[in-house]
C-alpha cells in the first residue's frame, strides 16, 4: 500500500505545482496588465471646470460672465442598482418609494426640466453608465432636482455665459460655443486668456461607481480664466445703442451702426451695430445680424472721405482755408466725364467747399495735390490695412488700389469718397488724426487682462502709430470742418446745444451689381462728428445702409440727428462743460 | 502487508493522557491552527468595510468556531479511532438523517437548501457528511480485508458515495456533492481496490458528468461552467467573479497591497457576499500577493504530507484510509477553492480549508486534523 500512498502524495504535489505556476503566471508575469486593470476598476479622473473669465467694460461693469449651473447626468448603473433594491424592499412591503422604474425617474424629471420624459427614458435605457440628460440647467432646477432625492442622478458643475446687456456690445462681445470656445468679437480673439485651465482629482470609486472622497488625491486646482477689461464705456455703449434702435425705428434702413472713439488715445468707447443678436439666446441668431459691420463692412464712404483730401491739401500747402476754386457752376467734364454737384456753385474758398461739400472743389483741390501725394496721405490715415491687430473678428482690409491702377478721372473720384472701400473702423481712427493733432493712434477695444483676483497681467497701452499731419494742420481741418455743423453747411441737424461740434456728412450712391452703374435708390448716409470742436473729447462715426424713411436719405438729414442725440447724452456722461466761446456764438 | 499490533498489548494501555499528548504531532495541529487564524485575519478584512453590522462581526464568529474547532480537535487526537470506528453504520445513519432533515426543514440560502437553522447559529449538514463519510468507508474497507480488490467492494464504496452525492446535489450544492468523488476515490486507490474499477469509475464518472451537464444541472451551474471554459465570455454576468478575482490575485503581484489594503477586496470589486468566504484567496492573493498565496499552498502541501505519512506510519488499515479520506477531503477543497479562483477549475461554491468563512466546515476540517491526530497518537507502541 505505501506504493500507492507515494503515488497519491506524487499526483497531489503535481497538482498543486499547477496551481503555483498559474499563480506565478498572474501575480508574476502578467501581474502589470492585472494591476492596471485594477486601477482602472478603481480609479476615476475628475475634471473639475474652470471658470471662463468675465468681460468687463472700462469701469469694471460686467458684460459678459460665467454663472454656476450644472449639467444633469444619469449615472446608469447605479440607479439600476438603486431602483432594483427598492423593487425588493417594496415587494418586501417593508417601504414605500416614489420612484421604482427608470420610467418613474424619466417622469419626476421631465417634470421639474420641462423635457419629454419619454427622451429622457430613452436616453437612459440606451446607456451603460453616465449619460448627459441635460445642459447647463440653472441652479434653482437643480436644487429642486436634489429635494426629489432621485435615484443615480448626479449634477455635474459647469458654467452658463450670461450677458447682462442682452444685444448691447453683441458684436463687441461675442459669444461662447456650447463647448466653452470663444466664437465671435473679444470672446474669440481673447479666449486663449479668458479660457483658464480645467482641474482635475484622482479619486477611486467602488464596485457600485460611488465615489469615494477620503481616497482623492492628486487635486489639481482649476486655474480660472483671466478677466479682460475693455475700453468700452458701457453708459456710451448703452446710449448708442438706444439711438441706434430709434433710427431703426425712423429711418427703416437696412442697418445702421457707430463707432465712438477717445481721438487721444484711440480707444473705442462704443461700438454697435443694427441688426444685433442676443447672445444669451443663441438659438434664435441669424446669420446676417451676427456680423460686426463697423470691422468687416467694406463701404464707399462717400464725402467724409473729403476730410482727408482736405488733410492732405493743408498739411502740403497746396492751399489753405480760405483759397479760392471756381467750382463751374455745379457740372464738370474732366477727361470727357462729367462731375456734378448737389447745387450751382462759383467761386468758393476751401471753408465754403467743405460746408457745401463741393465735389468739383475738391477734385480739383486733389489735382493740385497729385496722386502720389493724395495716395501716400490716405495710406498714412490707414486706409487699405487692418487696424485692429485681430482683436475684433472679421476685419477687413478695405480697397485701395495703388496709383499705377488709377484711371485718368481717379484723381476726382478718390478725394470725394469713391472708388476706394473702406471700413467704418477705419475711418474714425483716421478722423481720430484730425481731432488729436495728427497722431494716428493704434484703435484699441481691449484695454486690460486681469487674473481672477484683479491683479493686472497685461496692459495695452495707447500707442501712436505714426504723426500723419502736423498739429496746425489738424487744427486748420477742425475750424473748416466746425462751419459744416452750421446753417450754411451740409450738417445743421449735428448740432449739439451748448456744445461747438465740427462733422463732415456723407452721402453715397451705393454700386448696384446688377445694372453695373451707381444705384439712384440705394444710399449711404453718414456722419462723422467731433465735440466739442476745438478739443475734441470724442470722434463719432455713425452710418447709415439704405435709408427708406421716405423722407432723406442725406448724411446730414439721416445720420447728423442720431449723431446729435447721442452726442448730446454722452456729452452729459462724461460731463463736459460748453466752452465760453461755443455760448459766445449760441448768444449771437 | 503491514504487521498489525495487538490492540490488546499492555504497553498501549498503560498509555496514560500525558503520554498522549506527547504523541500528538503539534506542527501538524499548529499548522491547521496558524491557517485558521490567519483565516480570522483575512476575514476582517475582507468585511471591515462593508454596510451591514452582521458582516463585519463576521471575524468575532468564525473566532468562536476556530476555538470550538481546534477543542474538538484535541479532544479526538486523545480517542482511539478504533473505538469510533465501532459506531461506523451510525455515522452512515446519522450522515443521511442529516442530509434527508436538511431537505425536509433547511433555510434556504443563494438558492440552496443546504442550512439547518438552530437559532443562534446555522449548520451546514453536508459538511459534517463529508467526516461520516469517511469514517464509514475507513471502516468498510478495512473490514474487506483481502477482498478489497472485488468489485463488490468498489460498487458498494461508489453506491454510499453516490447516496450521499445525490441527497446533496438535491439541496442543490454540486461543490460538496463532487467532493465525494476524489474523496472515495482515495481511499479506494489507498486501500487496494483494482486499478480496472477505478478506471472504470472514472470513465463513468465523466460520463456521468457530461450527461449531468446536458440534463441535470440547472442554468447558472451551466454558466459557470461555461465561463470556465471560456473566461472571456460575459464579464459583467458570469464571468464578473472570476475576472474580478483574477484582477485582484494578479494585481496583488509578488509582494501584495498589504493587509486591509487590497482595493478589489475594499472597494467590493470582488462581491461582498463571497469575498469572506468561497473568494477568501482572492483577498490574500490582493493583499499578500505571491508571497502570501505561494506560502499558503506550500503551507497546505506541507498539511497534505504529513497528512501523508501519519498514513503510511499507521498501525491499520483503518487508521490509513482515514488518513487518506481526510487528505482526500481537504485537497480536494484546496484544489477546487484555489483553482476556482484563478480560473484553474470551474467555479463551484466549496470553501478554502481552516481560511473561509462558515462554523460547519471549521469543525469538520478540525475534526479532520483530530482524526489523523488520533491514528498517529495510536500509531503503535507508546515509548
Amino acid at each position: 500500500m505505501k506504493g500507492r500512498i507515494i503515488a497519491v502524495v506524487f499526483v497531489l504535489v503535481l497538482l498543486l505545482s499547477t496551481l503555483s505556476v498559474r499563480l506565478i503566471d498572474i501575480q508574476y508575469v502578467n501581474a502589470r496588465n492585472f494591476i492596471q486593470q485594477a486601477a482602472k476598476n478603481h480609479t476615476l479622473q475628475m475634471i473639475v471646470k474652470a471658470r471662463r473669465g468675465d468681460i468687463l467694460d472700462a469701469s469694471g461693469n460686467i458684460m459678459a460672465t460665467s454663472v454656476p449651473c450644472r449639467n444633469i447626468v444619469a449615472d446608469t448603473i447605479r440607479m439600476r442598482q438603486i431602483l432594483a433594491d427598492r423593487r425588493k424592499l417594496a415587494a418586501a412591503g417593508k417601504k414605500k418609494f416614489q420612484q421604482v422604474s427608470e420610467d418613474e425617474v424619466a417622469r419626476e424629471l421631465g417634470r421639474i426640466l420641462a423635457m419629454n420624459p419619454k427622451e429622457i427614458a430613452a436616453k437612459m435605457r440606451e446607456s451603460k453608465g453616465d449619460v448627459i440628460l441635460a445642459k447647463r440647467i440653472g441652479l434653482d432646477q437643480w436644487g429642486t432636482i436634489m429635494e426629489a432625492k432621485l435615484p443615480g442622478i448626479k449634477g455635474e458643475e459647469t458654467y452658463i455665459r450670461s450677458y447682462p446687456e442682452g444685444r448691447g456690445a453683441a458684436h463687441v462681445l461675442g459669444y461662447v460655443s456650447n463647448e466653452g470656445v470663444g466664437m465671435d468679437g473679444v470672446e474669440r480673439s481673447m479666449n486663449s486668456y479668458l479660457l483658464g485651465t480645467d482641474g482635475f482629482y484622482v479619486t477611486e470609486k467602488d464596485a457600485r461607481q460611488v465615489e469615494m472622497r477620503v481616497y482623492r488625491s492628486q487635486d489639481k486646482q482649476p486655474k480660472d480664466g483671466y478677466n479682460i477689461c475693455l475700453t468700452i464705456d458701457q453708459t456710451i455703449q448703452h446710449i448708442v445703442e438706444e439711438e441706434l434702435d430709434a433710427a431703426m425705428q425712423t429711418y427703416n434702413p437696412s442697418g445702421v451702426y457707430a463707432i465712438v472713439m477717445k481721438p487721444d488715445t484711440g480707444e473705442i468707447m462704443a461700438m454697435a451695430n443694427r441688426p444685433s443678436y442676443d447672445p444669451n439666446s443663441r438659438g434664435q441668431m441669424d446669420i446676417k445680424s451676427m456680423r460686426n459691420r463697423c470691422v468687416a463692412d467694406v463701404v464707399e464712404p462717400g464725402s467724409t472721405f473729403k476730410i482727408v483730401t482736405t488733410a492732405a491739401a493743408l498739411n502740403e500747402e497746396v492751399a489753405n482755408l480760405d483759397t479760392v476754386f471756381f467750382c463751374e457752376n455745379g457740372s464738370w467734364e474732366y477727361y470727357r466725364v462729367p462731375l456734378h454737384d448737389h447745387g450751382s456753385y462759383g467761386d468758393l474758398s476751401v471753408r465754403q467747399i467743405l460746408q457745401k461739400s463741393s465735389n468739383i472743389g475738391f477734385a480739383k483741390i486733389a489735382i493740385g495735390v497729385g496722386e502720389e501725394r493724395l495716395f501716400s496721405y490716405i495710406r498714412a490715415f490707414g486706409f487699405g490695412r487692418r487696424t485692429m491687430d485681430g482683436y475684433l473678428g472679421g476685419e477687413a482690409k478695405g480697397k485701395l488700389a495703388s496709383v499705377d491702377r488709377w484711371s485718368k478721372i481717379s484723381i476726382t473720384r478718390i478725394p470725394i469718397g469713391y472708388e476706394v472701400g473702406v471700413t467704418p473702423i477705419q475711418v474714425v481712427s483716421a478722423m481720430s488724426v484730425i481731432a488729436n493733432g495728427g497722431s494716428y493712434m493704434r484703435p484699441i477695444i481691449v484695454r486690460e487682462v486681469r487674473d481672477a483676483d484683479g491683479k493686472e497681467q497685461f496692459r495695452y497701452e495707447p500707442k501712436e502709430l505714426r504723426q500723419v499731419i502736423r498739429p496746425e494742420t489738424a487744427a486748420r481741418v477742425l475750424e473748416g470742418l466746425e462751419g459744416v455743423v452750421s446753417k450754411e453747411g451740409t450738417a445743421a441737424a449735428a448740432k449739439v446745444p451748448g456744445f461747438r461740434v465740427a462733422g463732415k456728412t456723407g452721402t453715397a450712391r451705393k454700386w448696384d451689381a446688377e445694372k453695373k452703374c451707381y444705384s439712384r435708390e440705394r444710399y449711404l448716409a453718414s456722419f462723422i462728428g467731433f465735440l466739442p470742436a476745438d478739443k475734441p473729447k470724442f470722434v463719432m462715426l455713425v452710418m447709415v445702409d439704405e435709408p427708406t424713411g421716405g423722407k432723406s436719405f442725406y448724411g446730414g438729414k439721416v445720420a447728423a440727428p442720431v449723431f446729435s442725440a447721442a452726442a448730446k447724452r454722452i456729452a452729459n456722461h462724461l460731463d463736459l462743460r460748453p466752452a465760453p466761446a461755443a455760448m459766445e456764438v449760441a448768444a449771437r | 502487508m503491514r504487521t498489525l499490533i495487538d490492540p490488546e498489548s499492555p504497553a498501549l494501555k498503560k498509555a496514560t493522557l500525558w503520554d498522549k499528548l506527547m504523541r500528538i504531532h503539534w506542527p501538524l495541529y499548529l499548522l491547521a491552527l496558524s491557517a485558521a487564524l490567519i483565516g480570522v485575519a483575512c476575514i476582517y478584512s475582507a468585511t471591515w468595510t462593508s454596510d451591514r453590522p452582521e458582516m463585519r462581526m463576521a471575524f468575532q464568529r468564525q473566532a468562536m468556531w476556530v476555538s470550538i474547532g481546534a477543542a474538538t480537535s484535541l479532544v479526538i487526537s486523545l480517542i482511539d479511532y478504533k473505538k469510533l470506528l465501532h459506531f461506523a453504520w451510525g455515522y452512515l445513519v446519522i450522515g443521511f438523517a442529516l442530509l434527508v432533515v436538511t431537505l425536509a426543514i433547511g433555510q434556504e440560502i443563494h438558492g440552496a437548501k443546504s442550512w439547518i437553522n438552530l437559532g443562534p447559529m446555522s449548520l451546514q449538514p453536508a459538511e459534517f457528511t463529508k467526516i461520516c463519510f469517511i469514517l464509514f468507508l475507513s471502516w468498510y474497507l478495512g473490514l474487506r480485508g483481502k477482498d478489497v480488490k472485488t468489485f463488490q467492494t468498489f460498487f458498494v464504496s461508489c453506491a454510499v458515495m453516490g447516496a450521499f452525492m445525490l441527497l446533496i446535489l438535491k439541496q442543490p450544492d454540486l461543490g460538496s456533492a463532487a467532493v465525494f468523488a476524489p474523496i472515495c476515490f482515495l481511499m479506494m486507490f489507498v486501500a487496494g481496490v483494482s486499478k480496472r474499477w477505478l478506471i472504470v469509475g472514472l470513465m463513468t464518472g465523466v460520463v456521468g458528468f457530461v450527461m449531468a451537464f446536458l440534463f441535470v444541472l440547472k442554468e447558472y451551474q451551466k454558466l459557470r461552467l461555461i465561463t470556465f471554459l471560456n473566461p472571456g465570455h460575459d464579464l459583467a454576468g458570469a464571468g464578473y467573479h472570476l475576472n474580478q478575482s483574477k484582477i485582484a490575485i494578479g494585481s496583488g503581484g509578488l509582494l501584495g497591497k498589504g493587509y486591509m489594503e487590497g482595493t478589489q477586496n475594499m472597494l467590493g470589486f470582488l462581491p461582498r457576499d463571497v469575498s469572506f468566504s468561497d473568494f477568501i484567496f482572492s483577498v490574500i492573493g490582493e493583499e499578500f500577493g505571491f508571497l502570501g498565496s505561494g506560502a499558503l499552498v506550500i503551507g497546505y502541501a506541507l498539511l497534505l504530507l504529513t497528512g501523508l505519512s501519519i498514513a503510511s506510519r499507521a498501525k491499520d488499515t483503518e487508521g490509513m484510509l482515514l488518513c487518506a479520506g481526510v487528505v482526500g477531503m481537504i485537497f480536494a477543497h484546496v484544489f477546487e477553492n484555489i483553482g476556482m479562483t484563478i480560473g484553474v477549475t470551474p467555479i463551484t461554491g466549496i470553501p478554502l480549508p481552516f481560511i473561509s468563512y462558515g462554523g460547519t466546515f471549521i469543525l469538520a476540517c478540525f475534526i479532520g486534523i483530530g482524526l489523523m491526530q488520533s491514528v498517529h497518537v495510536h500509531r503503535g507502541r507508546l515509548s
